[in-house]
């Protein structure tokens, strides 16, 4: 249900196909890349019982074709937008997926998402679980979940 | 002419929605921009919208909190539009006891948009506050 949100957000938005990274000749794929945009949303529990982070990477030459695909008759795209961005495409995401799955899972809300740039790879822990796409043929976007329950102040 | 306040932390979302206005007619339009439900609050001071696209998840003030404040400071606003991606049971319960019945889901479709501003444009052309139609 996760990954047809992941599918359905960056069609609507962005116009783009989605392929499983798994689907994809592997030695054309990294999850390593850099530079790349991120953002990241907090996922808690609101009796605070679990804490869950996301976090959205986009390669550096994918976001700026997200934000034109967005707006086209933007005349020039600056670091901010590609940040925006990827907050946007994180937020609707997640935002979907639990409206999907409020039957099931109960009692999750988000925080506004966090963005920001890389040139080198993030440490922030090892992920409970990733995934990872090609959009278009060619740009990888990885998605990491980060169990942070009990380790929140 | 008509004035609109479309509120959203992202710049970038806020002229998506602006721009899918635009595509669905809404021309002679004056849009202004707002990134949380404080900056809203201080711009009904000196401007009156005739409509509030708004989100909810924003710093300093969240779309929730916005509109349980202009209901109380009782601004004639004509509707207020809830646009988010976090709609779930609770938020729409809370949405619909305060009036709110209009709320699009992101991603928003240019479709979408254009039912929903044929529908605002049907309604009567009044304020809000003590309307059957709620916001």
């Amino acid at each position: 249900m996760l990954k047809d949100q992941i599918s359905q957000v960056f069609e609507v938005m962005a116009f783009s196909e989605v392929i499983a990274a798994e689907e994809y000749p592997r030695h054309l794929f990294s999850h390593n890349m850099t530079p790349f945009y991120y953002s990241t949303i907090q996922l808690y529990s609101e009796n605070e019982t679990a804490e869950y982070s996301v976090r959205l990477m986009l390669s550096h030459t994918l976001a700026p074709r997200l934000v034109t695909a967005l707006i086209p008759e933007k005349k020039s795209i600056s670091e901010q937008d590609c940040r925006d961005m990827t907050g946007e495409i994180l937020n609707t995401i997640l935002g979907n997926f639990l409206l999907e799955t409020e039957d099931e899972i109960q009692g999750f809300s988000l925080t506004p998402p966090e963005t920001g740039w890389k040139n080198q790879p993030m440490d922030a822990g090892k992920p409970i679980m990733t995934l990872a796409y090609i959009i278009d043929d060619r740009y990888p976007v990885s998605m990491q979940f980060f169990n942070r329950t009990n380790h929140s102040a | 002419m008509t004035t609109c306040i479309v509120s959203d932390d992202s710049a970038l979302a806020r002229a998506f929605i602006i721009k899918l206005l635009k595509m669905s007619g809404c021309e002679n339009v004056n849009f202004i921009e707002a990134a949380n439900g404080k900056e809203v609050l201080d711009l009904c001071r000196n401007v009156n919208p005739d409509y509030i696209f708004t989100d909810l998840t924003m710093p300093e003030m969240d779309g929730l909190t916005l509109i349980e404040k202009l209901k109380e400071n009782t601004y004639p606003v004509k509707q207020i539009i809830v646009i988010t991606s976090s709609g779930n049971k609770e938020a729409r319960r809370n949405l619909d006891l305060l009036g709110i019945t209009h709320i699009l889901t992101k991603p928003v479709t240019h479709e979408q948009m254009k039912e929903l501003v044929n529908h605002l444009s049907a309604l009567p052309n009044t304020p809000q506050e003590n309307s059957e139609y709620g916001y």
